[in-house]
């Protein structure tokens, strides 16, 4: 041992510490990376999240529109329209023993109406003399022209809705006719036709049929599994226990109405998956071949026993068709397709001691892998134009590891959002 | 400028504090890289690489401990990479190292210039562990880790380079002596 220690201390006092200033193009390459990784970095990072920030401007853009111009108020604001009445759909009173006219056929008459642009419509008294008439009762068109319709009149032009659209120019759904002269009472305001389910589900399958596309940002909780033995990182830690984590995934959903009821859907997610091996020594958590073991990763981690946590990032594309089970204002669809994965972030770190110890990334993932989708749909309608949904979805994925034995790993997510249809 | 400033001031990825802070340490790192790396060429890409990792990881150093020494690690990590993956230490047993023989070392008639050759002509194996122990103070355990071997194989290798430096130099004692005599 002496021996030993005499040789040591001969090194250490005769061969100096070597300086040597390094080639100035050194630092001319670690700043170019250094510049480089920077702009990386503030270019892809925030890319998909200004590209959701504009797409939620739209919709936030379209939603104040819809309602700034459908003010929501029991004193409609009454604006003179001449429009060609073409058709009568339905027509409803608040008093029974008021006649209800019935359907009738398609006439082309002028008429000049007080138009309402209210969302909704209020019921309100009519003392108006007049019934509801038609052509064949004999009265003439002036006697019809004033006459009093106590009831609502939605028209729907040349079968088209226009649901809270702006009277100019279009036809108009709420239709109340001009009170005769000396009529103090409000008119006749039925139910509209929104508020009953057949009715709703008639504009609906119109505003599917007529604004067939569609756009949602969506959340959801995703919980990241495998169905096989083996372990991502290390079959040595196959016995080791493994649990996932419900971690959250967020995005843009676009939509394609193709019929009424099948419908394709598109966009792009952001989804953190995470997994934890636990019980690790943290001598073995340094060994493992998968992961590219950082130079800087193995000082100050003590013996031990730890937890080797997996955190990955993907940008998905999913491509999945939703067919409608039930169609009405609470619907049940069907979900099938599948998606791209795109690998973002790929992290593994050993948490012992209360301390985090990154380690490194996995390099058994592949960069691009893909999934088979397969889950529910549930909607409920507010209105023909905007619905919420929520599906749940299970994600088998096909690829995302490189050669890795009895490995099923998979993803069930809860995704959720308001649609917006156009 | 002190150092806790440009440290503060490398965490916010100031590009003029990051020059300084290479500027500082570059000629005794670069001096570790030719020391660990295979070829010139290989220990300037081995720095490049040290120092992109130390600024990327600088916000991991919270202040206990010397930061000098932080980057040392770092640097010498680097380097070790390619023994990582292409070297084959070979795995040996303690009690197959001797112990070296008593050997009067007088420090003045041996030269620095010669300690550097032996420790260069040593196998890679021998002079990384050797290295590592001797100049940089790493224990076994660390050097295990770095190297992901065996504390076991870490130990005999430096026994092996003990040994062979010290024939060397028993050798080149002998031969002086020789032609010194030769010479009367």
């Amino acid at each position: 041992m002496e021996e030993n220690r005499k040789i040591d201390e001969l090194f250490r006092k005769k061969v100096p510490l070597k300086e040597e200033t390094p080639p100035e193009e050194v630092w001319n390459v670690i700043s170019a990376r250094l510049s480089r990784q920077e702009k990386n970095r503030r270019f892809f990072l925030p890319i998909w999240y200004r590209i959701a920030g504009i797409a939620a401007v739209f919709v936030l853009i379209f939603t104040v529109y819809k309602l700034w111009e459908r003010p929501i108020n029991n004193s409609p604001s009454l604006e003179n329209q001449t429009v060609e009445k073409n058709d009568i759909l339905q027509n409803r009173e608040s008093h029974p023993e008021q006649s209800v006219p019935k359907k009738s056929e398609i006439k082309k008459e002028q008429f000049q109406f007080k138009t309402q642009t209210a969302a909704t419509a209020t019921a309100a008294k009519s003392t108006g003399s007049g019934k509801a008439k038609t052509s064949t009762n004999g009265m003439t068109r002036e006697e019809e022209r004033s006459s009093v319709s106590p009831a609502i009149t939605i028209l729907r032009a040349k079968k088209r809705i226009a649901f809270g659209s702006s009277l100019n120019g279009r036809k108009a759904d709420f239709m109340v006719p001009i009170l005769p002269k000396g009529t103090t009472e409000e008119p006749v305001m039925g139910v509209s036709k929104f508020e009953t389910d057949e009715g709703l589900e008639e504009i609906t399958t119109d505003a599917r049929v007529h604004n067939k596309f569609s756009i949602s940002p969506v959340i959801a909780a995703v919980y990241y599994g495998n169905f096989g033995d083996g372990n991502a990182l290390d079959n040595k830690l196959a016995d080791n226990r493994n649990s996932g984590e419900i971690q959250t995934a967020y995005g843009i959903s676009v939509g394609y109405q193709v019929s009424q009821r099948l419908k394709v859907r598109s966009g792009f997610n952001n989804i953190s998956l995470n997994s934890n091996t636990q019980n690790v020594e943290n001598s073995i958590a340094l060994n493992v071949k998968a992961i590219d073991l950082d130079p800087a990763a193995s000082f100050g981690i003590p013996e031990g026993i730890g937890n080797l946590n997996q955190h990955l990032v993907f940008l998905e594309i999913p491509l999945e068709v939703e067919y409608a089970l039930v169609n009405k204002r609470f619907g049940i669809n069907i979900i099938t397709g599948a998606s791209t994965f795109f690998l973002k972030e790929n992290k593994t770190t050993l948490i012992s001691s209360g301390l985090s110890h990154p380690l490194g990334p996995a390099n058994n993932l592949n960069k691009t892998s893909f999934s088979a989708n397969l889950g529910l749909g549930f909607t409920y309608h507010f209105s023909p134009k905007f619905y919420f949904t929520f599906d749940p979805i299970f994600k088998y994925q096909l690829n995302m590891y490189d050669n890795v034995q009895d490995l099923q790993p998979y993803h069930f997510g809860v995704y959720s959002g308001i649609h917006f249809r156009f | 400028m002190n150092l806790s400033h440009l440290i503060a001031q490398c965490k916010k990825k100031d590009r003029r504090s990051q020059e300084k802070l290479y500027r500082l340490f570059s000629g005794k790192f670069f001096g570790l890289c030719l020391k660990y790396s295979g070829s010139y060429e290989q220990a300037k890409d081995n720095l490049q690489e040290s120092f992109i990792k130390i600024f990327e990881n600088i916000f991991q150093f919270n202040g206990k401990g010397s930061f000098e020494g932080w980057m040392t690690r770092i640097v010498i990590n680097t380097c070790l990479r390619e023994y990582q993956t292409n070297f084959i230490f070979q795995e040996y047993e303690d009690n197959h190292i001797q112990e070296p023989d008593e050997l009067s070392l007088d420090e003045d008639e041996i030269p620095a210039e010669f300690l550097i050759g032996i420790i260069e002509e040593l196998p890679d194996q021998y002079r990384i562990v050797f290295n590592l122990y001797v100049f940089e103070n790493f224990a076994h355990r660390e050097i295990a880790d770095m190297l992901k071997i065996s504390v076991g194989t870490s130990k005999s290798n430096l026994a092996r380079a003990r040994q062979n430096l010290k024939e060397k130099i028993v050798t080149r004692k002998h031969e002086l002596k020789r032609k010194a005599n030769g010479g009367k």
